[in-house]
């Protein structure tokens, strides 16, 4: 009891000192975060609402908040710290869904950038003439 | 409000909404009780895309005074007595379960009548593939099926298909082509799925969502027979719940008791009742309906009410072909490998068919999403990652092995008093177990699935070591001739009551291979001449 006690104290010092620096270095704003992200992605039309969605995530966490902040401001040759939130966030927006408190949860089915890459509307929205499916699929350069 | 009518139909998926549309138009006079509500095709649309996790339920509510089975969690409405579990779900609403079908319409084979007398093997049916062949088409009308007559399907037919045939996806054209040459025939599937405008609903625009809802109704769903019954002047009575089956002194249905989302009863009344509640929901409304005078149920003189409990267990095998295929387009599934279902071989295993997707790894793997996540992580962007995500979900191979599965008075479901829903209703209690001669043939499936794999020069092949669940509920109140051992005679009407009759794949006294529903249909229609002359 007393060393669980102890382990949420240090846990909770920890959460302060870095919700401290983040308030020191000023909070990533959206705009910020759609930058980063078009410079992630290689594109540059992203859905303001779910990079909203993707930024109060990242920053709901003390942790990748920091590292998003660093992120932001890096200009290349990124630790392994920022080349992994990187990647998660590059994931976000492929699949659509992205996690809050370690739970996954979906910011858009439609919107999700793998079905772009797939050249195909999500599933549920009508795709191509009938039949196109009987075609070969279009040839990718 | 007590309801009173000629017929009263518990049940308004595709077997109930059928009846009630014949019935109606021949001017009977019709109420169709439905546990479930009635569903918005454009709120379930909106809440499909939502939903974190889209498996065949997420569009659809689960209401506390109707509850349904979810796929991914057997337990949350089952309980399982095991020893393996028993998955297959359905839900309750206005039009049923056909809401998240795929709508594969197979024919059974004649041999599927006739196990006992062809193979010495569990039960015959009471009717022949001749008697229900006329039924076959009617159904394929009615549902509007579309088919190649050109398939080789071992089902004879005397009638043609109500539409041409659903083009086969390039990816089936490419297993066709692949399989030149080995023993393994590709087919296009018979599908209920509109190729030209039918029944006033458009042509399938490719949207690739079958399972769980099809956004045009282009795929039928028994919503079209619930409007054209009510447009004939049948009234459909939403939430309605039927818990209790009564009977009078001479063995006659007297009426239903109907437990409303707030508790409340009402009673139905009518001349001949109907009931189309599907496989698990039919037997317990039965068996949960005892009293002093039936101690074990109602139309369970033969004790066979909610026994021999099947599915099609089915099991996964998917793989990366060398060459792109295409897949994520279309309908989820336009043809399979179906001479597997016909053959001397059905004394030593089960009959089996092999679906082949076009919906790559989605049922087995949750792809595209984990094809997506697995090429980020591994740190690819940009045009790699684009390209990559493309190459890879192309050539994703789904084939899926779903196999016959024998009748055994121990796989059963029963009502559960001690366990029960919110309105006061018993949980349905299931004792479900696979046996050797099903494992048997998921074993050969499994074996085919290898050698197109090879045949496809296939990579990054994996099998699912176990099974998972069709959705396929079967032969809960099976029929026969003989009132000790079935509950429905060949009409389906109930042994034990002249008025009362029982509709779905619960009649099935064997399951076949094929997907149950055109049966269930043909059946059903077969069954609608008997409720009239009775009313
Ligand atoms: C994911 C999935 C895919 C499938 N794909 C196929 C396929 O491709 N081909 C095929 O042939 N089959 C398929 N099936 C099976 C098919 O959906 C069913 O066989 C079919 O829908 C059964 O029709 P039914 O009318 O007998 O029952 P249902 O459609 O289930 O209708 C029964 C109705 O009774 C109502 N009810 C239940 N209890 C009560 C009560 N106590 N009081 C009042 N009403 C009640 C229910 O709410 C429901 O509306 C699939 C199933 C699943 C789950
Ligand atoms: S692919 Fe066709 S049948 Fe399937 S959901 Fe889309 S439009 Fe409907």
């Amino acid at each position: 009891m007393a060393s669980l006690t102890r382990r949420a104290l240090l846990g909770g010092a920890v959460l302060l000192a870095s919700s401290a620096r983040l308030r020191a270095m000023a909070p990533v704003s959206l705009a910020e975060f759609i930058e980063l992200s078009q410079r992630l992605l290689g594109r540059s039309k992203l859905d303001t609402e779910v990079a909203h969605l993707y930024l109060t995530a990242l920053l709901a966490d003390a942790d990748s908040a920091v590292t998003l902040a660093y992120l932001v401001q890096s200009n290349g040759n990124p630790t392994a710290e920022q080349a992994a939130l990187s990647r998660t966030i590059i994931e976000w927006w492929y699949t659509g869904v992205y996690e809050v408190d370690g739970k996954p949860r979906l910011a858009t089915h439609s919107g999700a950038l793998m079905w772009n890459a797939m050249r195909m509307p999500a599933p549920g929205t009508c795709a191509a003439p009938f039949g196109a499916w009987s075609q070969p699929p279009q040839d990718r350069v | 409000m007590p309801w009173s009518a000629d017929v009263v139909i518990v049940g308004s998926g595709v077997a109930g909404s059928l009846v009630a549309c014949r019935l109606a138009r021949a001017g009977v006079k019709v109420v169709v009780l439905e546990a479930g509500p009635r569903v918005q095709r454009t709120a379930a649309l909106a809440q499909y895309r939502r939903a974190l996790i889209k498996v065949p339920e997420s569009p659809y509510p689960d209401m506390p005074h109707a509850p349904h089975p979810v796929s991914d969690n057997p337990d949350r409405y089952f309980l399982q007595n095991g020893p393996d579990t028993f998955a297959s779900a359905y839900l309750r609403q206005v039009g049923g379960t056909t809401w998240h079908w795929l709508g594969t319409t197979l024919r059974f084979v004649p041999d599927d009548f006739r196990l006992r007398s062809k193979f010495g093997i569990a039960v015959d049916w009471p009717i022949s593939y001749g008697d229900l062949e006329p039924w076959y088409g009617e159904a394929e009308r009615e549902l509007g099926v579309a088919g190649d007559p050109e398939a080789e399907l071992q089902a004879p037919r005397s009638q043609p298909y109500a539409m041409p045939m659903i083009p086969l996806s390039y990816s089936d054209q490419r297993t066709i082509a692949a399989l030149h040459g080995t023993p393994y025939r590709v087919v296009a599937t018979p599908q209920a799925r509109n190729s030209q405008r039918y029944d006033n609903r458009p042509a399938c625009c490719g949207s690739a969502s079958c399972i769980p809802i099809c956004p045009v109704q282009a795929k039928y769903d028994a919503t079209s027979h619930v409007s054209q019954a009510e447009r004939a002047g049948a009234q459909v009575v939403a939430d309605a719940v039927v818990t209790r089956v009564d009977v009078a002194a001479d063995g006659r249905i007297s009426g239903l008791v109907v437990t409303r989302p707030d508790r409340t009863e009402d009673r139905a009344t009518a001349r001949v009742f109907v009931i189309a509640a599907h496989g698990i929901e039919t037997p317990k409304l039965l068996l949960q309906s005892r009293t002093e005078r039936l101690p074990s149920g109602v139309a369970n003189s033969s004790d066979h009410v909610g026994r021999n409990l099947m599915d099609h267990p089915s099991q996964l095998n998917w793989a990366l072909a060398g060459e792109p295929l295409g897949m994520f387009r279309g309908p989820m599934s336009t043809a399979g490998i179906e001479h597997t279902r016909a053959g001397d071989w059905r004394r030593d295993h089960a009959s089996f068919r092999i679906q082949v997707d076009n919906r790559g790894w989605a049922w087995p793997a949750g792809a595209p999403e984990s094809t997506a996540r697995a090429l980020s992580r591994r740190g690819l962007r940009g045009a790699d990652l684009d390209r990559a995500i493309a190459d890879h979900s192309s050539r994703q191979i789904t084939l899926t092995p779903m196999v016959e599965q024998l009748p055994s008075p121990a796989n059963r479901i029963v009502p559960d008093f001690d366990q029960r829903d919110a309105i006061g209703v018993p949980r349905p209690r299931i004792t479900y177990r696979i046996d050797g001669y099903s494992k048997r043939a998921l074993e050969h499936g499994r074996r085919i699935a290898r050698e197109v794999f090879a045949a496809m020069r296939a990579t990054e092949t994996h099998e699912a070591p176990g099974y998972v669940a069709s959705g396929h509920v079967m032969g809960t109140y099976r029929m026969g001739t003989d009132p000790k051992q079935s509950v429905v005679n060949p009409d389906q009407r109930a042994h034990d009551h002249p008025n009362l009759f029982l509709l779905g794949s619960g009649v099935f006294p064997t399951g076949a291979a094929s997907n149950p529903t055109l049966t269930i249909a043909a059946l059903a229609l077969r069954a609608v001449e008997e409720i009239r002359k009775s009313v």
